[in-house]
């Protein structure tokens, strides 16, 4: 499997390249930095500012491998969110 | 879904990205986790097909003998047929399931492949006429029968069923002369069955009314069958019920 041969030889920029990640984060100041650390290691960012919003992306985007959620949201909380996944 | 590492604010950017790192290879491999587990239902699902086809292929062969046996003998193809019913139907009434059913309803159908081999003027002759080696060689048709399917795996059980059907309960049967529990219990209901049609179709004799046939296996021949098959056969009879 291509899989292990990357995971024998994990760079972090290689494994992040290219696969799409959700943030879902309230404070609109630290969504902005997450998504240019992430997008500087050649990510897909989606970003939603509550856990609702971040399902309905989900939902609506296909592939998307990861999700950077906060815990203490307004609304549903990422723990409820990580539930519902 | 559960989380795979909880960052606690502040956190500078590369523990973001060793703990996005980690959470990549475990979406990975939960990925191909479900991609093997979609491909062993595949392969599930092909067995079932193969298994279905195989099935299929095992009637299509027996669909195939029995048109040899029809051309070669008409009578005795439509009498199998009945036979085979009538088995099934003893065969349920006695609380006989899955895959012996099968087996039962095949074996009536084949009982007779074995005449195959046999030439036509001893085809023709009711056993009661002949003796000697003609006598001897209608005796042993079961066995060529029994030779001619032993290759089909899959018409095994039905085989050994086949072969017996001509047994008797009173060991007077052949091609083996087994006697009571020693014959296979579906031989026993497929030779009742064989010699109830015998009866009422009239084969090798004039007709007898069902009830007529019934008294005779129970009565004057009750020796040559299980009497537990007789009963099944007797509960099966439309009609007033004789033990009222």
């Amino acid at each position: 499997m291509t899989d292990s041969v990357a995971l024998a030889t994990p760079t972090v920029a290689d494994q992040l390249a290219g696969v799409r990640v959700l943030i879902v984060e309230d404070e609109p100041g630290v969504r902005r930095l997450l998504r240019t650390w992430l997008e500087a290691e050649g990510m897909t960012v989606f970003d939603a500012a509550t856990a609702e919003q971040g399902l309905v992306l989900l939902d609506a985007e296909t592939d998307v491998a990861v999700a950077v959620c906060d815990i203490r949201l307004p609304g549903n909380d990422g723990l409820w969110m990580a539930e519902q996944l | 879904m559960r989380a795979v590492d909880y960052l606690s604010k502040p956190f500078p950017r590369e523990r973001l990205l060793e703990a996005m790192h980690r959470a990549v290879v475990v979406h990975r491999a939960r990925r191909a986790h479900s991609s093997m587990l979609r491909e062993l239902e595949r392969r599930r699902a092909q067995v079932t097909e193969a298994l279905a086809e195989l099935e299929l292929n095992a009637a299509s062969a027996l669909d195939a003998m029995l048109a040899m046996l029809q051309a070669r003998d008409a009578v005795s193809f439509d009498h199998a047929h009945r036979v085979a019913k009538l088995s099934v139907n003893l065969a349920m009434a006695m609380e006989i399931v899955e895959p012996h059913l099968s087996d039962i309803e095949r074996a009536a159908l084949l009982h007779n492949l074995g005449r195959l081999t046999l030439p036509d003027e001893l085809v023709k002759r009711p056993l009661a006429e002949l003796s000697g080696p003609d006598l001897a060689r209608v005796r042993a048709y079961p066995l060529r029968g029994y030779a001619i399917l032993k290759g089909v795996p899959i018409l095994a059980g039905a085989n050994e069923i086949a072969v017996a059907a001509h047994e008797r309960f009173d060991g007077s049967g052949f091609p083996r002369g087994l006697r009571g529990q020693d014959i296979p219990l579906g031989a026993r209901i497929v030779g009742l069955a064989d010699a109830y049609d015998e009866l009422v179709s009239g084969i090798g004799y004039p007709a007898d009314s069902r009830a007529r046939a019934l008294e005779i296996l129970g009565g004057e021949r009750a020796r040559e069958f299980d009497p537990a098959v007789v009963a099944a056969l007797r509960a099966l009879q439309p009609g007033p019920n004789p033990s009222n």
